[in-house]
């Protein structure tokens, strides 16, 4: 089955959100934070919101089987990933947690499923409180 | 002789005239159709909008900044897509209102080899190329057979498919610029986020080694100021996103009715729909600015 247009411009809403947590966590903590983490922090969240311009791009003729993998799976996995950073401990999880979005976000277009499950484990886990 | 000739020639003007029904209703849908889906302004600025957004990353963000330049990129491909969906709408509503007039119509010989040119390239997918290639046949055979209103049913009848089709399809790339506003605003909300963060931390150095105290308050005024134009700029698209889903109700109507175009409750439906067409359009008008 192929994620519809609007399957797309949804995730690329979840992924949106998940920037716009990592930016309230990075702003939030920002004089509490070392230099080096505002970097990467910024750095994370740039290019999470960029991954949701590219899932607006793509947003008609992504291939994903959902019978394995499915949209509310992904969309469930980055909102979970965006509440996580409201009660997030620290500099060093908030990074960890922002990579395994991106590391999700980028396997999306591939409509790779073997490789999105296992990105989407991934988050999972580092989610997992 | 001659006066048997003259009732002849007048009965057969009286026969030609009541089978050409009134469809101004028809007529008027058609033409307001062809200038609202005809309007490119919107799609215009999604396939730009990543190059705005590069706008709100720093110089020293390179990775971001080539990402965005290959989306810029990839926009610009879709950009034939796109004129040839406006094009082809507008093409076919102005045949509609054409016919719906009793009057010939013409046909865009430019709109053809578009279309047969999309077709060998790999831009469009197939069923998409299907669907414009079915009107721009239409269109075509319109104008060489010189249709009239006694044919728009079959005109109706064969577009109403490969239309809605294409109407759902620039439906969709519009919802995507409705995104693409919301990816902007992100950006630019991120961007300002952090110009006012560093300069609130120069400016609260010590004495001595403060710089540019008013820089956070200078920034952070320059972002409310800027920061209204999105919810403008949506509310735009959502006023043509509204005027295209008419279309699309209404020529389904018109396809559901064909074999009884003329009658009354399809014609004031249809003239209900032109009034729906004409307010989303003045309404997006406005928001946009263009008036």
């Amino acid at each position: 089955m192929k994620l519809s247009a609007q399957d797309a411009l949804d995730l690329a809403t979840a992924f949106r959100q998940a920037a716009k947590a990592v930016g309230d966590y990075l702003y939030g903590n920002w004089n509490d934070l070392s230099a080096a983490d505002r970097s990467r922090l910024r750095s994370m969240d740039v290019t999470l919101m960029n991954v949701a311009t590219d899932l607006v791009t793509h947003a008609v003729g992504i291939a994903i089987d959902a019978g394995q993998v499915s949209l509310s799976d992904l969309s469930t996995a980055a909102k979970v990933a965006t509440d996580t950073f409201q009660s997030i401990a620290n500099a060093k999880k908030a990074i960890v947690v922002a990579t395994a979005l991106i590391g999700l976000a980028a396997t999306i277009p591939t409509g790779n499923v073997a490789t999105i499950a296992a990105a989407l484990q991934n988050l999972q886990k580092c989610t997992v409180t | 002789m001659h006066k048997h000739l003259t009732v002849l020639v007048y009965a057969i003007a009286l026969a030609l005239l009541a089978g050409c029904a009134n469809l101004a209703e028809i007529q008027e849908f058609g033409k307001l159709s062809a200038d609202s889906a005809g309007y490119t302004r919107l799609t215009d600025e999604y396939l730009t909008a990543p190059e705005q957004q590069k706008k709100y990353t720093l110089a020293s963000e390179t990775d971001a900044r080539a990402t965005l330049d290959r989306l810029g990129k990839e926009r610009l491909q879709q950009a034939e897509q796109l004129k040839l969906y406006h094009r082809a709408i507008e093409g076919y509503m102005t045949a509609l209102a054409d016919l719906a007039g009793d009057q010939v119509t013409a046909y865009d010989k430019e709109l053809g080899g578009l279309v047969d040119s999309a077709a060998k390239g790999s831009l469009i997918a197939k069923d998409e190329t299907a669907s414009l290639k079915a009107i721009s046949g239409l269109l075509a055979d319109a104008a060489t057979d010189y249709y009239r209103q006694r044919r728009l049913h079959e005109v109706i009848e064969r577009a109403n498919a490969p239309l809605q089709e294409i109407l759902r399809h620039l439906t969709a790339m519009v919802e995507g610029y409705s995104a693409a506003i919301e990816d902007e605003r992100a950006a630019f909300t991120a961007y300002y986020r952090l110009l006012i963060a560093t300069a609130r931390e120069n400016g609260q150095r010590p004495p001595g080694t403060m710089r540019e105290p008013a820089a956070a308050q200078l920034i952070s005024d320059t972002f409310d100021a800027q920061a209204p134009s999105f919810d403008a700029r949506k509310k735009a698209v959502n006023a043509y996103l509204k005027t295209l889903k008419t279309i699309a109700e209404a020529h389904q109507n018109l396809y559901d009715n064909r074999d009884s175009l003329s009658n009354d409750n399809l014609l004031a439906a249809i003239k209900n729909y032109s009034k729906r067409i004409r307010d989303s359009y003045k309404a997006f008008h406005q928001l946009a600015g263009n008036n």
